[in-house]
């Protein structure tokens, strides 16, 4: 499944990422890459997404969203 | 490196140390530049771009450091031109020059995105001090870093700050000091050869991967035991309604409205107020004491004191705006609201932080020319720029007033609101047609991949100073040319033409500015408005869209400040259809409705054309200039062919 299709509090593995090299780079650099673990923590609107990837906190629109291949792991989001 | 390269082209002074800032976008870099400088800053644009440097003076021990804030970046693989500054300052490629010292600023909050972008830095041969910030935003979020453990696993000097409170500021000038100490060349007339090259650092190249293990390798170092799954904090708490699908739209429109606000309703009074001031108690006063003949007094109160009063009433406008943006970027929410509004500007190629300058140009261009520079990207940045003047500002509502109330006495209001649909109209075919020209590459929609900061309270003082700065920048980039410009207008109205008048005492058509309307006025024939007095308010227009109404008042020798007279039914009305009916052969209602799209569509005022000139170059506002004449001129004659064969 795709990124865009996880509900908030999910916690997912990321599997592949379908962008253009540059776009994929900068994902990478920020620690969207193939085998991080991301936590779902917000949905925006048009399937836009808000993730932690470790203690950081990533907005990434829909369209992206839906080149994010992932699997979901468990749902969970401890609170402070 | 080389210590024996300075950095020309950020124009520091030879022999100075200069240390470069760097860190991901909302790291707190711009926040440490402000707390390491003080008020001794610069706003300047990277050599051949349009990309916004800061420099400032860090005095230490006596001495003087060169500090250079550079755009905020997650790599130095760079993705967009600001991006490009950054990295080739930090390499020492370009015209930039290199600093002596690489100040990297880690945010604790995000330290793997921090490390990476640390591990490019390191691999340039820079010397290298690490500063990590948001350690409270980490700690919140149950991630508590041993600094010492970074600094051994990453090799680097590494200090503990919190720019906003000035905590570990002595720290971070002990570690530059020792840096600088090592690494940068005291020998006069030194050739390069000398033993300090010996403590140079050897750029080294690595690929990905190696670069991915490495952060990772320090990251498990710094903090080895990490939450396994990440603590809801106040800030994702808060984000729950900011950035709800349905919420958080109407959140961002009451904000953008209360930015609005105060372009328009806060603002006003004070632009007024100064204005009058110049223009009134004060140009009188000055009237009666300047000695010798009246065309000296014309010249320095009308053409001189006109220029800076005019400068100086945009003073509170920016300081307001500046204050304005600075808080919805210290606070955090800046982000948010490109998060927000991105899916609506997707269409015309840009993202959603232009919704921020977009909205202001509705309250006032010159501002929102300036708030561009909240985008990270100079394209993007400069695209937004070209489409700024198409919104249309209050300073038009007076032109539009006057004519709809003339010629739509009935339906006024909604031909008002029609030109604002038409102003939104333009923003998106212009910024379509931009991209399909000269902006072809960003036809791509890009990814929006956004780190969120953590929010903030904004604090004043950094606020205030950034405020100042900024507002100095205006005036001294824009300033001198919108002065310069309103004293080249008052003598052209000045000089008689024809005989039987003194110098600054003729009526306009007998002046030399007489005779420029007279020579535009043919221009305007396709469009029905092949008339002087036409001519001349659209040229005063160009100066600025409020006196478009006084000087066709003044045209039509009607006193500007009788209101009963400039009213839409009063005798300017009157004389204004006369007019357009005879310059249109009887189509004098096409010929408005021409004469209200070409207001809308060009040149807004000479202080934003200087500001677009002082953020984007002398090219690109003489370019835009060009491109609004003739858009607004084409529009103008469509309207009125069209409209004389519906009339």
């Amino acid at each position: 499944m795709d990124l865009r299709l996880c509900p908030a509090g999910t916690q997912a593995e990321v599997r592949w990422v379908d962008l253009e090299d540059d776009e994929r780079a900068r994902l990478r650099e920020i620690g969207v890459r193939e085998g991080a673990v991301v936590h779902v923590v917000h949905c925006g609107a048009f399937g836009a997404r808000v993730i932690a990837v470790g203690s950081d906190r990533i907005a990434i629109d829909g369209r992206t969203c839906a080149c994010i291949g992932v699997t979901p792991l468990k749902s969970a989001l401890v609170p402070a | 490196m080389s210590c024996h390269e300075p950095a020309p082209g950020v124009a520091v002074a030879a022999g100075t140390p200069t240390i470069a800032l760097v860190g991901n976008p909302n790291a707190g870099k711009s926040t440490l530049f402000n707390a390491l400088t003080g008020a001794r800053q610069t706003v300047m644009n990277a050599p051949g771009t349009t990309v916004e440097l800061q420099t400032g003076a860090w005095r230490r021990s006596g001495e003087r450091i060169a500090v250079v804030d550079l755009p905020g970046t997650y790599s130095l693989v760079p993705r967009s031109p600001d991006e490009q500054v950054a990295a080739d300052f930090v390499a020492g490629r370009g015209d930039l020059g290199r600093p002596h010292l690489a100040v990297v600023v880690l945010d604790a909050s995000a330290l793997a995105r921090s490390l990476y972008l640390l591990a490019q830095v390191r691999e340039t041969g820079t010397p290298v001090v690490a500063a990590v910030t948001m350690l409270d935003v980490a700690s919140t979020r149950a991630v508590e870093p041993d600094l010492d453990a970074l600094a051994d696993a990453a090799g680097v000097p590494v200090v503990a700050l919190d720019p906003r409170s000035g905590a570990g500021m002595e720290a971070l000038g002990v570690a530059v000091e020792r840096q600088l100490e090592a690494h940068v060349c005291r020998c006069e007339g030194c050739t390069g050869s000398c033993a300090c090259a010996n403590h140079l650092d050897v750029p080294v190249s690595r690929d990905d991967e190696e670069r991915f293990a490495w952060t990772e390798r320090v990251l498990n170092a710094a903090v080895p035991s990490p939450p396994a799954v990440p603590v809801r904090s106040t800030s994702d708490r808060i984000d729950r309604v900011l950035l709800h699908p349905v919420l958080g739209v109407p959140v961002f429109l009451a904000i953008m409205w209360a930015v609005f606000e105060l372009t328009t309703v806060v603002a006003a009074p004070l632009v007024g107020g100064i204005a009058g001031f110049f223009n009134g108690p004060l140009a009188s006063w000055l009237h009666g004491v300047i000695p010798g003949p009246a065309w000296i007094a014309g010249l320095l109160v009308d053409g001189v004191l006109s220029g800076v009063g005019t400068v100086l009433s945009f003073v509170p406008l920016l300081a307001l705006i500046f204050v304005a943006i600075g808080i919805l970027e210290d606070s955090g929410y800046l982000a948010r609201a490109a998060f927000v509004a991105d899916r609506a500007l997707r269409a015309i190629g840009l993202d959603g932080r232009a919704m921020v300058p977009l909205v202001i140009g509705f309250g006032c261009n010159v501002p929102a020319m300036a708030a561009t520079r909240t985008m990270p990207d100079a394209r993007r940045r400069l695209l937004t720029g070209l489409l700024v003047p198409l919104t249309s500002c209050p300073a038009r509502l007076t032109v539009y007033v006057l004519v709809a109330g003339t010629f739509f006495p009935r339906y006024a209001g909604t031909v008002v609101f029609g030109l604002y649909v038409v102003s939104g109209l333009l923003v998106v075919l212009g910024g379509y047609l931009l991209r399909s020209t000269a902006f072809r590459d960003l036809r791509q929609t890009r990814a929006l991949v956004l780190a969120l900061p953590a929010y903030h309270v904004p604090r004043l003082k950094p606020l205030l100073i950034s405020t100042w700065t900024r507002v100095l920048a205006f005036v001294r980039g824009a300033g001198g040319i919108i002065a310069g410009t309103l004293v080249v207008v008052w003598l052209l109205s000045a000089v008689p033409v024809t005989g039987g008048h003194q110098v600054a005492d003729v009526p306009v058509h007998d002046s030399l500015y007489g005779r420029v309307a007279d020579g535009i006025a043919p221009v305007l024939a396709p469009a029905g408005l092949d008339d002087w007095r036409i001519a001349s308010a659209l040229t005063t227009g160009f100066v600025a869209k409020e006196v478009v109404v006084g000087s066709l008042a003044q045209s039509f020798s009607i006193d500007a400040g009788d209101t009963a007279a400039t009213a839409p039914t009063g005798a300017l009305g009157d004389k204004l259809r006369a007019t357009l009916d005879e310059s249109s052969g009887g189509h004098a209602t096409a010929a408005a409705l021409a004469f209200l799209i070409f207001v809308l569509a060009y040149t807004p005022c000479l202080a934003t054309v200087a500001e677009q000139r002082r953020v984007f170059g002398g090219r690109w506002a003489a370019g835009a200039v060009a491109v609004q004449l003739s858009v607004a001129w084409l529009l103008a004659v469509a309207v009125f062919q069209v409209g004389r064969l519906l009339t």
